[in-house]
């Protein structure tokens, strides 16, 4: 024990000498721990939370698909779905986007029952009458518009349509609201001009959960040319979203893990004549092998457990105390309408070991291994000069 | 000077650089040395001789191709690193041509560097530094980076730290050949006290001031890896 | 000499700073899920929602659940991604059942 912390002693008095060098490595090294790991703290974050909200979603969403495309469903076909066996409910949903060229934003319109109360995260109450709308916090911000103002939007026959606002969803709820206009289901339906006698989609409640599956095939066989979107399917999509093989992550880890190859490469081979003379004069004056090759390995866990922790550190205040500020411009990419996160801080300890492990133990071998061939040879090299 | 016990005692030893390669170099032949306790020896040859090779040979820094090297009866070719290096710590103290300090390191640090690897307290290594440091009046300078202390300065550092393991043999490679004569002096005179404290002293040097210096006993002529002869003063 | 002990103090920092965080994320995740996933449930159950909010510039990005299988390639399985978002999901996953299999 006293052995290794006087070794450490020394190996920080070592690594002092080249204060530039090493702080440097270490603001690199903290920088590109940070950035990875508020990466996984918000995608992580992210996934767990659409998983814990989108349990409510419907079971089964049907689209009708032609030509490989989202089309419109035609209502008989929710009559042929009510009487397949273990069917609940199934109701038309009537939704569509609205380009608002007056501030390039995309909306969602969403037509809703005009009989919906108790939102508790809505100022205000949802659209009942016609003519009037809930708009959510991204719309009201970039519109510059409130509860009691008036909205003008462009309907299908290029006219401009007034809506009252009447609601506005809380930001707290911007995640899923943020983007939206709610309608009356009949304004919306004549807002876009859909075809008599059709919805967007279909949304099927199923008594048992543990046929959802079952009621989807059927679907499917009795209507081929529609395609049910089951709840477990969705929630799966934002398990995917974030996961270790999307493309910004691939992007960033397989950066970072080339800057790391750089670094390694450029240790191993450029073990400097300075460093070579230092082993061979620590070896001459009494150190054997496995005391250099100890120090070399304090000098790598200085630098590389603390850039790990700082970076780990500034990952979190950066992305759950200041809700990712930083990152938040790169994930929102050409979004106009983009929530304001308050990320929830979900954590997962086995992602962060994974990532110490990764970033730390690489980095002590390519502290190590160089020097342990530097320091088998005889120390009597170092008297030649 | 009454010699002590046979302290080192070597026999036939050869050694050679590359063995088998074009660029082999055949460094030392056939050379047998007796070194007693308490003694003065000088190795004596131009560059190229064979006498840092003789040095690190009997300093146990590399290990002969063939011949018998006997540090305090164990035969030092045959062993493992690890016991080498013990024999190294416990007996010798290594003072070198270019000093070999580790630069931008302090004067204290620099001193202790032999005793990190070892079981020694903090305080009592730091006790033992400033009492060396004290022995060769640089104690004030403990602080001070290593490369901002003058040539003489260095080489009382690289003294100190040769001595802090008090050793029992100071082994010494061209001490002199970056010093100007006052201070080549100044070193002999180091030394010689060292010496009459009973530590042996082994100096490789082609510089008349230490070989014609009196407290040196033994001289060893080598040429071309032999030993030509040894003149007894 | 003190070197080590102002390291290994300033690890101990960090390591207690993390465990901080850590029993910090704990107790939000505890309250928040108590305080504001029931409002969230009940917003997504009322309105049929099935996507978060998070990208707007395409169908694909704001409902990545709901779009189509041929949209997010923009027809063509290999063609550059349009919108940055798109580099952050992942192409859609179909389940067996809800898609179509040729026998052989």
């Amino acid at each position: 024990m006293i052995r290794h912390l006087k070794i450490l002693e020394y190996a920080l008095s070592s690594l002092v000498r080249r204060k530039f060098k090493n702080l440097s490595i270490i603001v690199v090294y903290t920088l590109t721990i940070s950035v990875l790991a508020s990466i996984l703290f918000l995608t992580h974050s992210l996934k767990l939370e659409a998983s814990n909200i989108l349990l409510e979603a419907p079971d089964v969403i049907v689209q009708k698909i032609s030509a490989g495309r989202h089309d419109l469903i035609p209502a008989e076909y929710i009559t042929k779905i009510r009487d397949i066996p273990g069917v609940g409910t199934a109701k038309p949903r009537y939704w569509g986007y609205y380009y608002d060229a007056l501030t390039h934003s995309n909306y969602t319109l969403l037509g809703s029952d005009s009989n919906l109360t108790g939102l508790s995260l809505l100022k205000g109450s949802m659209p009942s009458d016609s003519g009037q709308c809930a708009i959510g916090k991204g719309v009201s911000d970039v519109r510059l518009t409130g509860i009691g103002r008036e909205m003008i939007l462009v309907d299908s026959k290029n006219t401009g349509v007034v809506f009252t606002i009447v609601g506005v969803f809380s930001s707290e709820s911007s995640l899923l609201t943020n983007d939206l206009v709610i309608l009356e289901k009949e304004d919306l339906i004549k807002f876009f001009g859909l075809k008599a006698g059709s919805a967007t989609d279909i949304a099927v409640k199923v008594h048992n959960e543990n046929e959802v599956q079952t009621v989807a095939g059927k679907i499917k066989q009795l209507l081929p040319d529609t395609r049910p979107i089951t709840k477990s399917e969705i929630i799966r999509t934002y398990d995917t979203v974030f996961n270790w093989r999307s493309g910004m992550m691939l992007t960033i880890f397989s950066s970072a893990l080339i800057a790391f190859c750089i670094l390694a490469w450029d240790k191993a081979t450029g073990i400097s004549a300075e460093e070579k003379q230092e082993i061979g004069i620590l070896k001459a004056i009494g150190w054997d092998t496995g005391d250099i090759l100890v120090l070399k390995f304090w000098e790598g866990i200085v630098v590389s457990l603390t850039s790990f922790l700082l970076g780990i550190i500034a990952a979190f205040i950066h992305v759950f105390f200041l809700g990712a500020t930083i990152l938040a411009p790169v994930i929102k990419g050409w979004s106009v309408l983009f929530p304001d996160f308050r990320f929830v801080p979900y954590i997962d300890l086995y992602q962060i070991f994974v990532m110490g492990f990764l970033t730390i133990a690489p980095y002590i071998a390519s502290t190590v291994i160089p020097s342990w061939k530097a320091s088998v040879t005889d120390p009597e090299n170092v008297m030649r000069g | 000077m009454a010699e002590g016990k046979l302290l080192i005692h070597i026999e036939d030893v050869t050694k050679i650089y590359n063995p088998g390669k074009p660029d082999e170099i055949r460094a030392l032949s056939g050379a047998s040395l007796n070194i007693g306790g308490g003694e003065v020896i000088v190795l004596k040859g131009p560059s190229g001789s064979g006498k840092t090779t003789m040095l690190s040979l009997i300093g146990c820094m590399s290990r002969p191709t063939s011949g018998k090297i006997v540090v305090e009866g164990r035969d030092v070719a045959k062993l493992p690193e690890h016991f080498l290096t013990n024999i190294r710590r416990k007996t010798f103290g290594f003072i070198f041509q270019q000093f070999n300090l580790i630069r931008n390191v302090s004067v204290i640090e620099n001193v202790l560097l032999p005793l990190y690897p070892l079981k020694t307290g903090l305080s009592e290594m730091r006790e033992r530094g400033e009492k060396v440091l004290g022995d060769l009046g640089i104690r004030e300078k403990w602080h001070l980076k290593v490369n901002r202390l003058s040539g003489g300065e260095q080489q009382r550092v690289a003294i100190a730290r040769a001595l802090i393991n008090e050793p029992d043999v100071i082994i010494a490679d061209e001490p002199t050949a970056h010093l100007d004569r006052q201070l080549s002096l100044d070193l002999l005179k180091i030394l010689e006290d060292l010496n009459r404290e009973g530590k042996t002293v082994v100096i490789a040097t082609h510089d008349p001031i230490v070989y014609d210096h009196p407290f040196v006993k033994r001289i060893v002529e080598m040429r071309d890896g032999r030993i030509q002869g040894v003149t007894v003063k | 000499m003190i070197k080590h002990r102002f390291f290994i103090g300033v690890t101990l920092l960090e390591v207690i700073i993390l465990s901080i965080f850590f029993f910090y994320s704990l107790a939000s995740v505890q309250t928040r899920s108590r305080d504001e996933m029931p409002a969230k449930r009940q917003l997504v159950k009322l309105l049929e929602l099935t996507d978060l909010a998070i990208w707007t510039e395409a169908r694909y990005t704001r409902h990545p659940s709901q779009a189509d299988l041929f949209t997010p390639f923009q027809e063509f399985p290999s063609s550059l991604e349009h919108f940055p978002a798109g580099s952050i999901i992942a192409p859609l996953k179909s389940a067996e059942s809800t898609t179509m299999i040729f026998g052989r």
